[in-house]
């Protein structure tokens, strides 16, 4: 009886359409550990490769990726990077954990426990895809600027062009944000990028960009002279380095700390020539090379009729939705020595005159915003430099939500385990009475 | 039910992620966003070396290093201005030699010599109290003219310089180039500080991204 209701079952499943037996797949267990097993594979990997690569690249290839590319003992494998796989699990976990479990309501444990891991993974998702982070300098006041305050946080990792006009005063009107998503295409073999903007009087071809030209002692070491960029023209029949102002630019092999690596970039500009026609000959062309902050801006300039316009390559910028100002900075060393020991910084948020004091591990909370105290500057300073103090800001949506997906988890896990207990307790109980009725 | 929304979510997902835009030819600016209430204003109309901040007029390349030099002298008013042949015989005496760092000089007389420190290559103190110190300093990179001057203008609660006040100080030659001479007074802020001391005076001269070619 028990072959026959066996062979049916193989029959049945051999006759599955193809689209149950994805839904099949995808809602399985086998599933389930091939991703729990990648997902181990690649926390080690990118882990370890943190050593050699840098904090951000190894993130970037690993946890951040939809494939990579591993060498692993001399055999080079495409495997699926974590963005992937968490995408996946999402999908696995919905199917088979939700959809497809039996419903049974007088055991609820395990859906909620389910719904937990759903939810730090979305969680996951959102602070990948909504969370802003940058840094905020303020300056020790001294009575004579503002650079004690401010309203802008700056990405130590991400690039952005900005299109800034001005008014009659030279005062900044509005900026247009060409953002390191937009520019990612650009640095393709020095492939160009054309962008515009209905507000925007010119079209604006970014080419040739570099993601670093220094080296690791800030030297700008991939910059050179129109006669340099020459000799290399004609030393390698391959090489084409563009010169823009009377210099050139080359990459330079990325350095580990990301922070650290400066981009560059040609830039031509287009004049509008009709609705949505641009002119074919450019009326102005510079090399931007990357900056930002303690720097002031210093953009490359141009007129288009009366208008004047800047184009800067900068650290791409939040601006809050508040500002701080910095009451004041200490800084204690150690004895003997210009290493410090420990920092602080008493902030005050301008528009409620809010008071804090930001140190190691007491950050401000804010709006939605978490100001920690990251360091400060400037490097070497020496006895009455004017000091500044540098504060992660981090605004991410979804900040709390792995802790309340933990303690769902905890809650589901609990009901789950107490009604084993219970049923375990009544079973033995069950079972020591029937003894106890037979002697 | 599930099954057909499953294979529908599959398919629109795949044709999505085929039709994604991947370097396009013309790409409208989508992100804008209003200038920070107190980001500084930024300077406009530099050429490409001001920009950058390309003071030499030797070729940018691999091989070369800038190195800025300083030498200050910060005080009450009367002392630095008492002092004042002493830092002028000083700065006579200092010179490249042999050694790490390669620098030799003279102390003036009334002078005490302080350890020197990873920035502070020469360090002392002088006067009643050792009110009064000056060092010279040799900083790698170390910045452009305006930022340095302004960087001590700041020390002395003095507003920003311009560029053509910058351009305008007097020369005075130093080591082995032409540095800037810088003289100010005002209230000076020292390292850790909270109060300003009232009646300062700062002399120094300021010779900022020497270009140094390295070995090669």
């Amino acid at each position: 009886m028990k072959e026959a209701e066996t062979e049916v079952r193989e029959v049945a499943a051999k006759q599955k359409p193809v689209h149950s037996k994805v839904y099949d797949f995808f809602s399985g267990y086998l599933l389930a550990v091939i991703l729990l097993t990648f997902l181990l594979a690649l926390t080690y990997f990118g882990t370890m490769a943190q050593v050699e690569m840098g904090l951000y690249e190894a993130s970037d290839k690993y946890f951040e990726s939809i494939f990579l590319v591993e060498k692993i003992a001399g055999v080079t494998f495409l495997l699926p990077g974590v963005y992937l796989v968490s995408a996946l699990l999402f999908l696995n976990l919905t199917l088979g954990g939700i959809v497809r479990a039996r419903k049974n309501w007088r055991r609820p444990g395990m859906l909620i426990a389910h719904g937990g891991i759903l939810y730090i993974l979305v969680a996951g998702f959102v602070a990948f895809h909504y969370t802003k982070e940058g840094n905020m300098l303020l300056y020790e006041p001294n009575g004579s600027d503002k650079r004690h305050q401010s309203d802008e946080i700056y990405s130590l990792i991400n690039w952005s062009i900005e299109v800034t006009k001005y008014d009659p005063d030279g005062k900044r009107e509005f900026i247009h944000v060409i953002g390191p998503d937009q520019l990612s295409g650009s640095w393709k073999g020095g492939q160009g990028r054309s962008f515009r903007h209905s507000e925007i009087p010119f079209a604006l071809k970014v080419s040739g960009y570099e993601k670093n030209i220094a080296n690791g002692k800030g030297q700008l070491a991939g910059l050179m002279s129109a006669k340099t960029a020459e000799i290399k023209n004609k030393e390698d029949d391959k090489k084409t380095i563009r010169v823009v102002e009377g210099y050139g630019i080359e990459s330079v092999p990325t350095n580990k700390t990301m922070e650290f690596n400066l981009p560059a970039a040609y830039i031509d500009i287009y004049p509008r020539a009709g609705d949505d026609k641009y002119g074919s000959e450019e009326i102005a062309s510079a090399l931007l090379i990357g900056s930002g902050p303690p720097f002031p801006p210093k953009p490359f300039t141009f007129s288009v009729g009366d208008e004047q316009w800047s184009v800067d390559l900068t650290r791409h910028r939040y601006t809050l939705p508040f500002a701080i100002e910095l009451e004041n900075f200490q800084k204690e060393d150690h004895p003997g020595t210009m290493r410090a020991r420990e920092y602080s910084s008493d902030v005050i948020k301008i528009d409620t005159g809010r008071k804090v004091h930001i140190s190691m591990n007491k950050p401000m909370r804010d709006a939605g915003y978490t100001l920690y105290q990251a360091s400060w500057g400037p490097e070497g300073a020496g006895p009455g430099d004017r000091l500044y103090t540098s504060l992660a800001v981090s605004h991410n949506p979804a900040d709390q939500w792995p802790k309340y997906g933990t303690y769902v988890i905890a809650i589901g896990m609990t009901i789950h385990f107490v009604q084993k207990l219970f049923s375990y307790l009544k079973r033995a109980n069950r079972s020591r009475r029937r003894e106890e009725g037979s002697q | 039910m599930f099954v057909r929304l499953f294979n529908l979510t599959v398919i629109l997902g795949l044709l999505g992620f085929v039709s994604c835009d991947r370097g396009g030819e013309v790409v409208e600016i989508k992100d804008s966003r209003a200038p920070g209430r107190f980001a500084p204003d930024p300077e406009l109309g530099l050429s490409f070396r001001d920009r950058v901040g390309i003071t030499s007029t030797s070729n940018p390349s691999s091989e070369s290093s800038k190195v800025s030099f300083f030498v200050k002298m910060i005080g009450p008013k009367d002392l630095i201005e008492d002092q004042k042949g002493n830092f002028e015989a000083f700065c006579k005496t200092l010179k490249v030699g042999e050694g790490n760092p390669p620098f030799e000089w003279t102390k003036p007389e009334e002078w005490n010599a302080v350890e020197g420190t990873a920035m502070r290559i020469a360090n002392f103190n002088f006067g009643p109290e050792k009110k009064g110190e000056c060092y010279f300093t040799v900083l790698p990179g170390g910045g452009e003219l305006l930022a340095n001057l302004n960087r001590w203008r700041s020390q002395m609660g003095l507003p920003d310089a311009t560029r053509e006040d910058a351009s305008a100080l007097p020369p005075r030659q130093f080591l082995f180039g032409e540095g800037k001479y810088v003289e100010i007074e005002g209230s000076y802020r020292g390292f850790g500080a909270s109060d300003a001391k009232e009646g300062y005076k700062m002399i120094g001269i300021i010779m900022p991204e020497l270009q140094i070619g390295l070995p090669k």
